[in-house]
């Protein structure tokens, strides 16, 4: 399945790239570690040490919260990795 | 005497590079919009600077031109496995072409390939002590290491609010060394730590020869951190508080910034000045700064640094986000053009 994952603005600079990658996935766990396999350098900023979401980063697929990254996907779906709307400290 | 800054800011990074040290070219920023809160060198000679972000964690980046950035994949991280979680590279320090990097949550990491990968060391971070390493206000960080340049396998570390720590086997072993210096929050389960170093700096000739700036006060060792004592004679605050502490190896100039105390952590009646201790820290004098009118902004341990030219060269950036200078030893101070975020880190890239 073609998949349109969209990252956040700040990951994308870090990579030099532009926010929507397309890539082949038949879940949405698989389609964030096919994007990962193209930019390794993400991992740890999109998860960290183990293999939960970081408390500040939000997956939504087709619009929705994910819940279960387990999920399947469709041809054409989306997903979003968003920066949650938190912080102040800076 | 042509000069590199870095400057690590709660936004980014920016460059500074002077052939005089008197006109200043500032590019940046770098990683906009990142906190960076350290540079430093790789043994290979790469730039190197760290980022932390309370959304996407820390990370090392290096660049062989400062201009361009990449991210290094493998940099430190703890295991998956652990409960440890690695927010922010406080320091980086090499010796005989290892690198090592002191992070939060408290700990050290090695690299033996030039940056590229990195492993913990089990010695420090796992330490028999470790269950009761808590924090002090800025984190529980390992952020400053010490190698002895004519043993690479002695080495210090300081750990906020734990304490100093020395191997002499190559980080296999490690022992607190903080006798003579008060601790700020004493352990009754695991005596010997509880202390809150805040910054080192020592002679490489004599490694044994360490200033320690402390949340107690301004401190120095002559026996590799065995023993210590207080060294505050001439000093404006009474608590000796601070956080940086810088040494010009070859003239044995020391250089410190005053804050009030602890409760306060401002400079004394808005006296922004750089002391300096030209007798191995008998005494301190006001060495003067770059601020002239009131001004209450810190600097933090990281955000202060020295050249080894001559005279002397020193640097520091302000929590306010200003850059102060001396190119004559600290006789005279002046400021760069430019206010930055919040600095939390000033380090000498390049003469």
């Amino acid at each position: 399945m073609t998949v349109t994952i969209t990252i956040p603005t700040m990951l994308a600079k870090l990579v030099n790239e532009g926010r929507k990658h397309q890539v082949e996935a038949d879940t949405v766990d698989d389609a964030i570690e096919a994007l990962l396999q193209e930019f390794p350098e993400l991992r740890v900023h999109l998860f960290g040490e183990g293999r939960s979401l970081r408390p500040h980063v939000r997956c939504f697929h087709n619009d929705v919260l994910v819940a279960d990254r387990s999920s399947p996907t469709r041809d054409g779906d989306t997903i979003t990795l968003l920066q949650a709307v938190s912080g102040g400290l800076h | 005497m042509a000069v590199t800054l870095g400057i690590g800011t709660a936004k980014g990074a920016w460059i500074a590079t002077s052939e005089d040290r008197v006109a200043w070219d500032v590019h940046g920023p770098h990683l906009k919009g990142w906190e960076v809160t350290t540079l430093g060198r790789a043994p290979g000679g790469d730039y190197l600077l760290a980022t932390a972000s309370n959304w996407y964690g820390a990370a090392l980046h290096r660049s062989g031109d400062l201009s361009s950035w990449s991210q290094i994949v493998n940099g430190p991280a703890y295991p998956d496995s652990g409960d440890r979680k690695l927010t922010k590279v406080w320091t980086l320090a090499g010796g005989d072409g290892s690198l090592y990097a002191g992070v939060a949550e408290a700990g050290l990491f090695v690299s033996e390939d030039d940056a590229e990968t990195w492993s913990p060391v089990p010695g420090l971070n796992d330490h028999a002590t470790r269950p009761g390493w808590s924090p002090g206000l800025g984190g529980l960080m390992t952020h400053r290491i010490l190698v002895d340049p004519a043993d690479a396998g002695r080495m210090w570390c300081a750990i906020s609010a734990v304490g100093v720590f020395r191997t002499d086997d190559h980080g296999a072993t490690w022992e607190l060394k903080n006798d003579g210096v008060e601790a700020a929050d004493p352990d009754a389960e695991y005596p010997g730590i509880g202390f809150c170093v805040h910054s080192l700096a020592h002679d490489p000739s004599d490694a044994r020869r360490i200033w320690r700036q402390d949340h107690r006060g301004v401190f120095r060792t002559t026996d590799g951190g065995d023993t210590w004592e207080r060294i505050q004679k001439g000093l404006p605050n009474e608590s000796g508080f601070g956080f940086p502490v810088v040494r010009h190896h070859a003239s044995g100039a020391l250089f410190i910034v005053p804050l009030e105390s602890d409760e306060y952590r401002m400079p004394v009646d808005g006296n922004l000045a750089v002391y300096r201790s030209t007798d191995g820290g008998d005494s301190w004098h006001q060495s003067g700064a770059a601020h002239s009118e009131e001004a209450y902004a810190g600097v933090l341990r990281d955000a202060m640094d020295c050249d080894q030219l001559e005279p002397a060269g020193i640097y520091y950036g302000t929590s306010g986000g200003t850059v102060g200078y001396s190119a004559d030893g600290g006789d005279s101070w002046d400021t760069l053009p430019v206010t930055f975020p919040r600095i939390s880190s000033v380090r000498v890239l390049a003469t």
